[in-house]
């Protein structure tokens, strides 16, 4: 499948979702389901041309698509992604500032960055730059859970 | 007019006020060079501060707050590829070529002058002819917000995508964004999916935040694991190197007064364009560094060297975004009227020393509102000084392992996406908004044409309904109305000139 | 790790006599958050913070503020509604608007008993504005011509549904059909009508159109409340002009329901001295705001009032279009 395939199938299926589920059962009233309407309709025509122009460049045997999945490179970045759940998740249950260090430490793991002393004072020298300036200076208070 | 400038100078040549404003300069520079924190934040967040100044020393500071902030934006655009603020992401566009090139100082010198320039003269444009464009600016009903909606984001979706299909997608995808949250007219919850938290719409911040920053993360540390794949299967070392490596030309860095000359014109251009848009309120500086940067092109000598590292790109984009400011303080200063997010603030920072901007501020507080226009464009001087001090030393973070750059910037868009309002939902948010804006660029599709449409959008929706229910449901309001008609005009001859260029461009 | 568990443990051991302190008697021994269910910069949020800083020097705690906007306030008072019941976290700005909005947006309605209420501060009128070029001048003259005028008129509103609301059952009252737009904010409303982009549009007092107004630049032709407009005092309200329905925004402060009442009522006095800091009445006056001290019972009998009354105006304005 060449990109111009792929990326016709994905905003046919977000159209039909908008059109199947989203506006009908979360808008109210005509009027305000207006404007997300026609935008799914005026939507649909660089759809349509996508696969008109997918089909006739698969039958010409070009194939080219950039959108590659290079799984130890492009699933290893998006390893960031769970890894950001959690962070976040935590963010709210333990506390800002403990959680963010150990987000830090963990992602240079991930990252494979060179073992030095810089490995540890980072996480920690950050997240206290942070709390110097935000908590103590501006007085703004970023999410304390249980600890900090 | 004079005398009250004349005792404007005598307030502002205190050094306190001046040494507020530098500090807001240097505030702003730092915030809007961290990807993830903007100047904007930094004014919500100092406002409380402000309260123990006296009122020129603490607007002068929100002022140098929201001017630094604009120009550092554009240092991580340059240097990274990721812009600190959104109006920066034009800047990316031709500075990043430029670092690539091993010509980072030269991009940052050229963003530097022209920010400064453009700002200076919008400066004057607000000093000189506030009262004669407020009255513009009144004449803006919803009809001709609604052309001049449309004919920008005609325009741009039309002049920077490579791929028209694709450009239609991104604008259409922005502006389904903007019709989550509350519908303008009826005040009723609009694809919200039952979350209070949406109801006002995906949040700025979280927006853009996510789309620029963090997806361009993403998307440069899948480079690196693609890189590193290949050194190990060469037999080389597998050890993360820093972005630039090496073998730096001290000349490659210099900007010299000739190459800087060949840029005056698109400078210039640009303040124009940039001013124009800042009298409108609320249409804002990405618009406007967008559509300079399109007219830079269509004007250049070069247009084949725009997004390959042109300095006249770097010109445009920057001299763009700064000129919205001055002429954006106009609706403020005569009629009270905010035209940005930060002039809203700094408004609110007036009303908290019982100041009131607005019709009646120039008859009563004179003296004070010159002082305020002098310390606005004194402060480009601390612009030039205090930025020129930053870039010297920027080249440098470049010199930083990624591992360390990259979780420090997913730490500050953490902290940025949350801080406007509190909401943990918003970095949630966020984090969709980057794995959204990763899988777009894998489509080759446009992220600032996205996020362009996404500002616009709910501000087009909201005018046309206004104009509709002002002329009971009639269209023709649009066409009756001669500012409106000669937009879309406008629009459809800058479709048929800009579609013609693209085939001359071609071939 | 064995070091990385102590300091977890000191940790935890610290957060625990942190939480102990926060007892009722000493209130208040932390950093107190007021959000603000409006944007920054805007009425709520200015008038927040004039209280704030003096309101800092009695309590003798900073005081961090937290805008959380949309929906009318809705958002920002479910915030509250949520928030730990110690003291430490208070909504602040014209509750009774946040209060209502529920309704107007048909969603969860919040009832009077979910806040403990510290007392309100300002009372602001919503006035009814028209550029000075047009044939009428008064409220008597504006009706007629809108009678003489079915359907031509078109009468803003600055953000507030709540008194486009108004605007409808007086059309009902009247029989007039006049054509409704809705502005995000005071600030676009009043641009508007400054550019003469509608025939009338109402604003709360302090936006850029009442300081026309103040000028001379605007007419000011009916006040939808039922109180006074300071420095415009010939505007007759909506209890003059024999209309049932009005708007009543009343700018206060409230804590989540079960707080200590040691703690709302030192608040409640702290709020009370504030409000008669001459400074403060000053600063307020020359900004149009109209300081004005109601204690927490009585702000709790004007929330009421004010649930109880929006269920029946929306069922008279239901067939208005």
């Amino acid at each position: 499948m060449n990109d111009d395939l792929k990326l016709g199938s994905v905003v046919l299926a977000f159209c039909a979702f908008l059109w199947f589920y989203a506006i009908p059962y979360h808008i109210k009233g005509a009027l305000p389901a207006l404007l997300p309407k026609s935008l799914v309709i005026a939507m649909m025509i660089p759809c349509v041309l996508f696969f008109y122009k997918g089909i006739e460049a698969a039958e010409h045997g070009v194939s080219a698509s950039a959108f590659r999945i290079i799984p130890g490179a492009t699933l290893k970045a998006l390893g960031v992604i769970p890894l950001m759940l959690v962070y976040i998740f935590l963010i709210d249950l333990v506390g800002f500032y403990v959680i963010t260090g150990v987000f830090i430490f963990i992602f240079l793991l991930y990252f494979e960055a060179k073992p030095s002393l810089s490995l540890y004072i980072y996480p920690v020298a950050l997240p206290l730059i942070v709390y110097l300036l935000i908590g103590r200076v501006l007085h703004f208070p970023l999410p304390d859970g249980i600890l900090f | 007019m004079y005398e009250q400038l004349l005792g404007g100078l005598s307030l502002v040549l205190m050094p306190e006020n001046l040494l507020w404003a530098a500090l807001g300069v240097t505030i702003g520079i730092i915030l809007g060079s961290i990807p993830g924190l903007t100047d904007n934040m930094g004014i919500v967040l100092l406002l409380p501060f402000t309260f123990y100044l006296s009122p020129i020393a603490g607007i002068a500071l929100l002022m140098g707050l929201s001017k630094g902030g604009n120009f550092g934006g554009s240092i991580p655009a340059i240097l990274f590829n990721i812009p600190g603020t959104p109006q920066a992401m034009v800047t990316c566009i031709d500075g990043y070529p430029l670092t690539q090139q091993g010509k980072s100082g030269k991009a940052l010198k050229q963003a530097l002058y022209s920010s400064a320039l453009a700002d200076a003269c919008s400066d004057l444009l607000l000093i000189f002819l506030a009262a004669p464009v407020a009255i513009i600016a009144l004449k803006i009903g919803p009809p001709e917000y609604t052309s001049i909606i449309v004919f920008s984001l005609v325009v741009i979706s039309v002049a920077t995508s490579a791929y028209p299909l694709r450009g239609a997608v991104a604008v259409i995808l922005g502006l389904l964004l903007g019709t989550v949250g509350t519908d303008p007219v009826f005040g009723t919850p609009r694809l919200t999916f039952g979350l209070i938290e949406l109801s006002d719409g995906f949040h700025i911040m979280p927006m853009v935040v996510g789309m620029l920053a963090f997806s361009e993360v993403l998307i440069q540390l899948e480079q690196e694991f693609i890189s590193r794949r290949e050194r190990k299967s060469a037999g080389k070392e597998t050890a993360e190197v820093a972005m630039v490596s090496g073998q730096d030309d001290p000349e490659n860095h210099k900007l010299s007064w000739p190459e800087f000359k060949s840029t005056l014109p698109a400078i210039f251009r640009s303040t124009g364009i940039g001013s124009a848009v800042g009298i409108i309120p609320g249409i804002g500086t990405t618009v406007g560094s967008y559509l300079s940067y399109i007219m830079a092109k269509q004007w250049s000598k070069t247009p084949e060297k725009f997004g390959k590292g042109a300095l006249e790109g770097v010109a445009a984009a920057e001299a763009g975004n700064n000129a919205v400011n001055g002429p954006n303080l106009i609706p403020l200063v005569t009629l009270g009227i905010p035209g940005n997010l930060a002039a809203a603030l700094i408004m609110g920072a007036f009303m908290m020393k019982g100041l009131v901007p607005g019709p009646m501020f120039m008859q009563t507080n004179g003296e004070m509102l010159y002082a305020l226009f002098i310390v606005l464009f004194l402060s480009n001087l601390f612009t030039l000084g205090i930025g020129y001090f930053f870039i010297r030393h920027a080249r440098n973070v470049t010199a930083i392992p990624k591992s360390y750059l990259f979780s420090g910037i997913i730490v500050f868009s953490v902290i940025g996406s949350y801080v406007s309002y509190a909401s943990i939902f918003d970095v949630y948010a966020m984090l969709a908004f980057a794995v959204l804006g990763w899988a777009l660029t894998k489509f080759k599709i446009n992220l600032p044409s996205v996020i362009v449409a996404f500002f616009l959008g709910p501000m087009l929706e909201t005018k046309l309904r206004q104009s509709l229910s002002i002329s009971g449901n009639d269209v023709s309001v649009f066409f009756t109305k001669p500012i409106s008609l000669g937009f879309l005009i406008l629009t459809v001859v800058a479709v048929v000139f800009l579609l013609k260029r693209r085939k001359t461009l071609v071939a | 790790m064995k070091k990385v568990s102590m300091a977890f443990a000191a940790f935890f051991l610290l957060a625990g006599i942190y939480a102990n302190t926060a007892l009722a008697e000493d209130y208040p021994t932390k950093p107190i958050t007021i959000i603000v269910p409006w944007g920054a910069g805007g009425m709520s949020d200015v008038t927040a913070r004039m209280l704030g800083e003096k309101l800092k020097a009695i309590l003798g705690q900073p005081i961090v503020y937290i805008n959380k906007p949309g929906a009318s306030g809705a958002i920002g008072l479910q915030t509250l509604k949520t928030a730990k019941p110690d003291g430490y976290t208070l909504a602040s700005g014209a509750l009774t608007l946040a209060v209502t909005a529920p309704y107007f947006l048909d969603s969860e309605k919040f009832k009077v008993d979910d806040f403990a209420y510290v007392g309100s501060y300002m009372p602001q009128e919503r006035v009814l504005f028209t550029a000075p070029g047009k044939p009428y001048k008064t409220w008597n003259e504006f009706i007629a011509y809108s009678k003489a005028h079915p359907g031509e008129v078109s009468v803003g509103s600055g953000g507030a549904q709540w008194a486009l609301e108004v605007m409808k059952s007086i059309a009902k009252k009247e029989n007039i059909k006049w054509k409704y737009v809705m502005f995000k904010s005071g600030g676009a409303a009043s641009s508007a009508i400054l550019g003469g982009h509608v025939d009338a549009c109402e604003t709360g007092t302090g936006t850029p159109a009442y300081q026309a107004a103040r000028k001379g630049d605007l007419v000011a032709l009916a006040d939808l409340g039922t109180d006074q407009v300071p420095f415009l005092p010939a505007v007759k309200n909506m209890k003059d002009l024999g209309y049932t329905f009005s708007t009543a925004l009343e700018y206060g402060m409230a804590m989540p329901k079960g707080v200590p009442e040691e703690a709302r009522a030192k608040f409640e006095n702290a709020l009370k001295k504030v409000m008669e800091d001459k400074e403060l009445k000053e600063l307020m006056g020359k900004t149009g705001f109209t300081p004005r001290f109601v204690t927490g019972a009585g702000y709790k009998k004007i929330m009421q009032k004010v649930i109880d009354d929006t269920p029946a105006l929306l069922e008279y304005v239901k067939d208005v279009k």
